[in-house]
């Protein structure tokens, strides 16, 4: 990838990429987020991948899917991005030349909590769940959990002595899972609590696995390696942070 | 040997040639070679080893969209061939398999080679001792010295936390976390400060309905339960029953504090660290310690048949080392539980070990239990201990050949090859038809000590090195 950037054309590497979400709430999010901040997105095509920026020009928008961003900024294909938290610190590597600017701008707010059958009146806490994994394990049964986010999950799980789990891994709707019967309990979004209350689950006391907003996110590299990228970079930033002010 | 000292070339060469002897030596002994498959399915390893493996494989998804994983360890792969039914033949089993594991470690390639041992279907300590003293003499008998083993037994220190009213999950925890408080002060401080955001120090449940149900009979205050959280048991019960949800709800309300038991615990674990030593000796100090905690003392019993079945070995050079506080992978072992430790190798890396693991035979989807036991070596750290005259070609490499000629005397130099192989010597042709001069420098630099110069006629000339 560092080879074929490379190769671009001077003018072409001298044009900032800023890729956002093509899909779901956030992709009106962040347009109107750019719009408070002063800077409106110009897409010639409703259907097209790539749009400007109109207050600075040598921006270019990529549109992507949002499980797609972290990677493409990761990759190198893209400079900078705005993504949810969530996606982020799912997809992140270690050592990796991404790296979170801004966590917070403010839009896009949603927690990745465990969530279990409202009918374990005996679950509470992420302790109960760690107790329920041995029972489990002891009676040779394996304790099942659904969920888009298979990292951050097994890192939590891990971390609060859940030892014994088979991850359930779906790309759709991950809350009737339980009910459907292909899963013990959930981790999954959840803004307002409502659509686990619908589906006869309830939060666990300490089971919030990462809390998420919208987040800047950059190629560190790719960034060092360009004055002129850096300023534009430096002048996006000066927006975001007018507009917090306000 | 002509390689350099320590070259990875040379550890490679080490590594396969202990391979072949060890492999002769299990055999010798009943263990027929079994191979596996480098790449299990993800939840093979889960259920057999939970989180504490899981964090180190190299896993990924395979083109169906499986998770698959390249083999952490053997034990599994073989225990899962058993309950398929490819393993076939009267109980007991005995198995060896050797080749490459996979496990993440920063600054390793993440490539080891192991060689082991599985017993499956024999429970009796005669069975523990075979595969310990099998450890240790296959290590002897490639000339290593100065090892000494370190026993524990899992089964009888999770008696003895149960005795001090422990519940299974402190225990477990407690047992994972005994390196550290091996180093003191500090140690117990972090052991005490995850116990406790695992709830695992809880001051129990001292609210009106806890206190009242703690005095009602168990029928009654079921059915009070079931009164209260009626609504509460609609939707999904996950693979739960209602009853299992009620039942373990109640015991929460009831269970009396966890704190102290967990103290008097970590106490234990304390005097079981500092008493580890020589077995009689260790043994007697064991029988005073379960006096002083109220721990009756046939709780050992499967320690003593240990070693009275470990004494029909030659053992003599090895010194055992009885430590009840070594917990080695615990998430699996049932039984006896041991380690081999060197000096000469770094705090961290493993020589090898093994156990008895009981339970994962059922675990893993055996229709009956089955008891079993086994054990794997770290190839490359036995590698580092191999005497320094340690004589790779103990088992008479024959005399390398180098035969050379003009290309157009390619077809009797083949032939001449053809000649020497089947008479055993190894024979490699010059594909370059060198001169003498570099002929003879490339013999010198491959350790090859006769060069055969053929003729168009057939004639050899031979040169030696």
């Amino acid at each position: 990838m560092a080879k074929s950037m490379s190769n671009l054309s001077s003018s072409a590497s001298e044009i900032l990429r800023l890729v956002i979400p093509s899909d779901g709430a956030m992709y009106q999010e962040t347009l109107d987020f750019l719009a408070e901040c002063d800077m409106h997105v110009r897409r010639p095509s409703a259907r097209g991948y790539t749009g400007k920026l109109t207050s600075i020009s040598s921006v270019e928008i990529v549109f992507q899917r949002t499980a797609d961003i972290s990677s493409r900024v990761e990759a190198g294909d893209a400079d900078i991005g705005i993504v949810g938290y969530d996606r982020f610190a799912e997809s992140r590597i270690d050592d990796s030349d991404a790296a979170v600017v801004i966590p917070n701008l403010g839009f896009g707010k949603c927690a990745l909590v465990v969530a279990v059958p409202e009918s374990w009146v005996d679950v509470e806490s992420m302790s109960d769940l760690a107790d329920l994994a041995v029972i489990f394990q002891e009676t040779n049964r394996e304790l099942r959990v659904a969920t888009k986010y298979p990292s951050l999950t097994r890192k939590f799980l891990y971390r609060h002595d859940v030892n014994y789990f088979l991850l359930s891994v779906l790309s759709g709707t991950v809350e009737p899972a339980p009910s459907m019967g292909y899963a013990d309990f959930i981790v999954d979004l959840t803004a307002s609590g409502q659509t686990l209350l619908e589906n006869h689950l309830k939060q666990v006391a300490d089971g919030t696995v990462v809390q998420s907003e919208g987040a800047l996110i950059a190629n560190r590299r790719l960034l060092s390696q360009s004055d002129k990228k850096t300023e534009l970079f430096q002048e996006i930033i000066k927006r975001i942070e007018a507009q917090r002010l306000v | 040997m002509n390689l350099p000292p320590n070259s990875s070339q040379q550890q490679q060469r080490l590594v396969s040639d202990i391979n072949i002897r060890l492999r002769k030596f299990f055999e010798r002994r009943g263990y027929e070679l079994f191979s596996t498959s480098m790449l299990e399915r993800t939840d093979l390893y889960l259920k057999k080893s939970g989180g504490e493996l899981a964090s180190r494989m190299y896993s990924f998804t395979d083109p169906s969209g499986a998770e698959v994983s390249m083999r952490p360890e053997f034990t599994s792969s073989v225990v899962k061939n058993y309950v398929s039914g490819l393993l076939k033949g009267p109980l007991p089993q005995r198995w060896t398999y050797s080749g490459s594991v996979f496990r993440y470690e920063p600054g390793f390639s993440g490539e080891f080679q192991q060689i082991g041992a599985e017993l499956l279907g024999a429970g009796s300590s005669d069975a523990d001792a075979e595969i310990v003293a099998m450890a240790s003499q296959s290590l002897s008998t490639i000339g290593i010295r100065g090892h000494k083993i370190r026993i524990g037994h899992m089964g009888v220190v999770s008696e003895m936390l149960e005795c001090l009213g422990l519940s299974k999950r402190a225990g477990v925890f407690l047992l994972r976390n005994i390196p550290q408080l091996r180093t003191g002060e500090a140690g117990l401080a972090q052991i005490r400060e995850s116990a406790s955001r695992f709830g695992l120090l809880s001051s129990g449940n001292n609210s009106d309905l806890a206190r009242i149900t703690r005095e009602m009979p168990q029928q009654d205050v079921i059915q009070m339960i079931k009164g209260f959280i009626g609504d509460g048991m609609h939707g999904a019960l996950g693979q739960r029953t209602s009853e299992e949800i009620i039942s373990r709800y109640l015991e929460k309300l009831r269970e009396e504090g966890q704190a102290e038991f967990f103290d008097i615990a970590i106490e234990l674990c304390k005097e079981l660290i500092a008493l580890a030593g020589p077995p009689l000796v260790a043994r007697k100090k064991l029988t005073k310690l379960a006096k002083a905690y109220s721990i009756p003392e046939n709780v050992f019993d499967p320690i003593d048949s240990f070693f009275d079945s470990l004494g029909h070995y030659d053992m003599k050079n090895v010194p055992l080392i009885l430590d009840l506080a070594s917990a080695r992978g615990i998430a699996y072992y049932t039984g006896i539980i041991f380690d081999i430790e060197n000096p000469r190798i770094k705090i961290g890396r493993s020589i090898g070990g093994g156990g008895r693991y009981d339970g994962l035979i059922e675990a893993l989807g055996g229709k009956k239990s089955l008891p079993a036991m086994g054990f794997a070596l770290n190839l490359e750290q036995v590698a580092n201990l191999l005497p320094k005259d340690y004589d790779l070609d103990l088992e008479e490499t024959p005399a390398k050949i180098l035969v050379t000629a003009q290309e157009t005397a390619m077809s009797e130099a083949v032939a001449t090859a053809e000649r020497l192989r089947a008479q055993g010597f190894f024979a490699e042709i010059d594909l370059e038809c060198k001169d003498d001069a570099s002929a003879a420098k490339y013999a010198k630099q491959r350790d090859i000590q006769t060069i055969m110069r053929v003729g168009q006629d057939g004639q050899v000339n031979e040169q030696f090195i």
